[in-house]
C-alpha cells in the first residue's frame, strides 16, 4: 500500500508540467549525444551543469536522468542503421543489429531496441521503488566499518568486472584514490599533495578530472585517425514486428533486463557490463549461436534491453548508500551536492518527492523515448552528417565553461587541460580509464571510513572479522580477487571478454 | 610474441605504465612522509596516502617485471602530436585568459586553435566556427544563464 502512495506522490512530481518539460529536454539531449560519436553522457551532463543550478533539485535530477538513459536509446539507432555505436554500450547492438539493417530489416531491429529498451525501463523502475527503501532502511544502521568494508568490495568487484589488465585496474584505482586524498585533510587540516596551491586546498575537482579524461583525453584520441565517416545509411523499413519476431525476442528481453538489473547495481557495472553479459549468454543459450554476427533478433533486444536496465538501477546504490558505482552516477551526486542535498540512507525518508519524483521521471521518460524516437529518426541520421572537426571545437569550448562554472574557478579549466594530457597518455598506455575515477570518487569516503572504523576498533584491524556484515563482505572482497588472479581463471575471463 | 627483444620489451605500453604508476607512487610517497604518520588508532594525514602508495608501487613493480619478462605488453602507437598541443592549448587560453580576455575573445582564440587540431578545416571554416560559437555562448551562458563572467575582460578596458 505505501508503495502505491509513494509511486502516486512520484507520478504526482514528475507529471507537473515542468518536470515534464524538463525530463523532456534530457531524453532529447541524451538522445542526441547518444547519436553522436564521441560523446558520452559523462561529458554532456558536466557541459550542462551550469544549466541546472538555478533550478529545482527534483527538476535537475530529472533532466539529469533523462540524458544518461537518453543515452542509451539514441546509441542503439546509430549502431543498427550505419554500424556506428554512438555509445560503448551499443557495441554489442552494432553487431548484429547492423546485419538486421543489411538485410533490410532495420525498423525491425529499431523497434526491438525500443521495445526491448521500454520493457526493461519499466521493470526496473518497479524494481528500484520495491528494492531502494528496504535497503536504504537496512544502511541507517550501518556504521563506518560497515561503509568502508561496502566500499573495499565495490572497488574491488569493479576490477573483476572491467576488461583488459586486473593488474592495471588495480593500479588504476589505487591512483584514482591517491588522486582522491589531493586536498586539506579534514581530522588534522594539513595540506596533502598540494604543492602549496590555494587552488588545490579543496582537492581536485571531480567534474574537471572527468572532464580531462573523457572530454579533452577522448577529443585528441580521435583526432589520431583522420576522419573517414562512411554515411551510407540503412533504409529503415518496417517498424512492425511479426508475430514470430514477437515470440523470439520475448525471452532475451526477460533475461536482459534480469541481468541489467542486477548488474547495474555492482560498482563498475551499469550499462556496459549488462550489455556484454546479455549478448553471451545469448549467444550462449541460442539454438543456432551461428546465426549471432549474421543478424539475429536475440543478439538485439538481449543486450539493448540490459544496457537500459543496467543504466537505471545504476541509480541504487547512489540514492540509497550515497555510495555512486560510476562516473555518472558521481556526477549526480555532484549535483545534488551543489543544490545542498547529500545522497544517503536518510534520502528516501527525508526527501520522498525528490526520490519518488526521479523514479517515475524515468518510467515517464522511457515512454518518452519510444514516442519520440522511431519517428525522429529520420533527423537523428541527419545530424549524423556534421563532421566531427566542426563539432569537437564546441564541445570543448562548451566543456571548459561548463567545468569553470561549477566554482566560477579558471584553475579548475586548467586541471581539465592537465587531466586531458593524463587521460591521452593512459590511452596510449593502454590503461582503463574509468577504475581511476571511481577510486577518485571514493577514496576521502574510504579513508574517512577507515579511521572512523579504526577509532571504533581502538586500532585493532582484525575487528573488521569480527562482525559479521563486515567480515562477509570483505571476505567476498578477498575470495574473488584471488579467484581472478588465479592464472586459469584469468585467462578464460580473456576468453569471454573477446567474444 | 615478436617483439622478444628486450628494448621493446622496456618500451611496451605495460612495461611503461609500470613504470609510471612506480614513479607516481614514489612521488606521493615522498609528499606523504612531510605529513603526520600517527598511529592505526589515530590515523595522521600521511597514514592511508602512504599505504596506498606502498601498495600501488608493488603493483607497478609487478606490471613492469611482467612486461619485461613476457615481452609481450603491446607497443606503443605514435602520437597525434598536433591534435594533442592544439587541443590542450585551446583549453589553456580558455583557463588563463578567461577572466583577463572576457568569455568573448577567450572562445573565439580557443576555437580557432582547436579547428586547427584537426588540420582538415580551412580558415574561413575556422572564423564562422569561431564567430558562431561567440554568439551561441554569449547567448546561452550570459543572457540565458547569467553566469557571472564579462563579455569583454579587463585587459581591454
Amino acid at each position: 500500500m505505501d508503495l502505491f502512495s509513494n509511486l502516486a506522490l512520484g507520478f504526482a512530481t514528475s507529471l507537473s508540467v515542468h518536470n515534464l518539460a524538463y525530463c523532456f529536454v534530457g531524453a532529447l539531449f541524451g538522445t542526441l549525444i547518444g547519436v553522436l560519436p564521441g560523446l558520452g553522457p559523462v561529458a554532456t551532463i558536466a557541459m550542462l551543469l551550469p544549466i541546472t543550478f538555478g533550478l529545482e533539485p527534483v527538476s535537475a535530477l530529472i533532466m539529469l536522468a533523462g540524458i544518461y538513459y537518453g543515452a542509451q536509446y539514441g546509441g542503439s539507432t546509430t549502431a543498427i542503421l550505419i554500424n556506428l555505436p554512438g555509445e560503448s554500450t551499443s557495441v554489442v547492438t552494432a553487431i548484429d543489429g547492423y546485419q538486421m539493417a543489411r538485410k533490410g530489416k532495420a525498423g525491425t531491429a529499431l523497434a526491438t531496441a525500443a521495445l526491448g529498451s521500454f520493457f526493461a525501463g519499466t521493470i526496473t523502475t518497479v524494481f528500484i521503488a520495491l528494492f531502494a527503501p528496504p535497503l536504504a532502511r537496512l544502511a541507517l544502521e550501518f556504521g563506518p566499518p560497515e561503509y568502508f568494508a561496502l566500499m573495499v568490495l565495490g572497488l574491488i568487484a569493479s576490477i573483476t568486472l572491467a576488461s583488459g589488465s586486473l593488474m592495471k585496474a588495480l593500479a588504476m584505482i589505487l591512483l584514482g584514490l591517491l588522486l582522491g586524498l589531493i586536498g586539506r585533510d579534514i581530522y588534522t587540516t594539513e595540506a596533502r599533495f598540494t604543492f602549496g596551491l590555494e587552488n588545490l586546498s579543496d582537492g581536485l575537482q571531480f567534474v574537471a578530472l572527468a572532464m580531462g579524461i573523457y572530454g579533452v583525453g577522448e577529443i585528441v584520441r580521435n583526432l589520431e585517425t583522420p576522419e573517414q565517416r562512411s554515411v551510407a545509411v540503412a533504409k529503415v523499413g518496417g517498424l512492425i514486428l511479426t508475430r514470430e519476431e514477437f515470440r523470439r525476442i520475448i525471452a532475451p528481453v526477460l533475461r536482459g533486463t534480469g541481468i541489467g538489473s542486477i548488474l547495474g547495481i555492482l560498482p563498475g557495472g551499469g550499462a556496459l557490463l549488462s550489455s556484454f553479459a546479455s549478448y553471451a549468454v545469448e549467444k550462449k543459450l541460442a539454438r543456432d549461436p551461428g546465426e549471432f554476427g549474421k543478424g539475429a533478433i536475440e543478439g538485439v533486444a538481449g543486450p539493448e534491453s540490459a544496457n537500459n536496465a543496467g543504466a537505471q538501477s545504476s541509480f541504487i546504490p547512489m540514492l540509497t548508500l550515497g555510495i555512486p558505482s560510476n562516473p555518472v552516477m558521481a556526477l549526480m551526486v555532484g549535483a545534488l551536492i551543489i543544490h545542498g542535498i547529500t545522497p544517503g540512507p536518510a534520502f528516501v525518508a527525508e526527501k520522498p518527492q525528490l526520490f519518488w519524483g526521479l523514479i517515475a521521471s524515468m518510467w515517464v521518460g522511457n515512454l518518452m523515448l519510444v514516442v519520440l524516437n522511431l519517428p525522429l529518426i529520420g533527423i537523428w541520421v541527419r545530424l549524423l552528417t556534421v563532421p566531427y572537426r566542426y563539432l569537437f571545437p564546441a564541445i570543448i569550448v562548451f566543456s571548459a565553461i561548463g567545468v569553470f562554472s561549477v566554482n566560477n574557478n579558471v584553475a579548475d579549466v586548467l586541471v581539465m587541460a592537465g587531466m586531458g594530457v593524463f587521460g591521452y597518455v593512459l590511452y596510449k598506455l593502454n590503461c582503463e580509464p574509468a577504475p581511476l575515477l571511481l577510486g577518485f570518487i571514493l577514496g576521502p569516503m574510504l579513508e574517512e571510513n577507515l579511521r572512523r572504523s579504526m577509532l571504533l576498533f581502538r586500532g585493532d584491524a582484525l575487528q573488521f572479522f569480527e562482525r559479521p556484515l563486515t567480515a562477509t563482505l570483505l571476505g567476498i572482497a578477498a575470495v574473488s580477487l584471488i579467484v581472478v588472479l588465479l592464472p586459469n581463471v584469468s585467462r578464460k575471463r580473456e576468453v569471454v571478454f573477446k567474444e | 610474441m615478436n617483439g622478444k627483444s628486450p628494448l621493446k620489451a622496456l618500451v611496451s605500453q605495460d612495461a611503461l605504465s609500470g613504470l609510471m604508476f612506480m614513479a607516481v607512487a614514489g612521488g606521493f610517497a615522498l609528499l606523504a612522509k612531510e605529513l603526520s604518520l600517527g598511529t592505526a588508532l589515530r590515523m595522521g594525514a600521511g597514514y592511508f596516502p602512504l599505504a596506498l602508495s606502498g601498495l600501488l608501487g608493488l603493483i607497478g613493480f609487478a606490471i613492469f617485471v611482467r612486461a619485461v619478462l613476457s615481452g609481450c605488453g603491446g607497443a606503443v602507437t605514435p602520437f597525434a602530436w598536433r591534435g594533442l598541443i592544439l587541443v590542450v592549448a585551446s583549453v589553456l587560453v580558455f583557463g588563463f585568459g578567461l577572466n583577463g580576455l572576457g568569455l568573448g575573445p577567450a572562445v573565439a582564440i580557443s576555437a580557432l586553435l582547436a579547428t586547427m587540431a584537426s588540420g582538415q578545416v580551412g580558415w574561413r571554416g575556422s572564423l564562422v566556427l569561431s564567430a558562431v560559437l561567440v554568439v551561441f555562448t554569449w547567448l546561452v551562458f550570459i543572457l540565458g544563464l547569467g553566469l557571472p563572467i564579462p563579455l569583454i575582460g579587463t585587459w581591454f578596458s
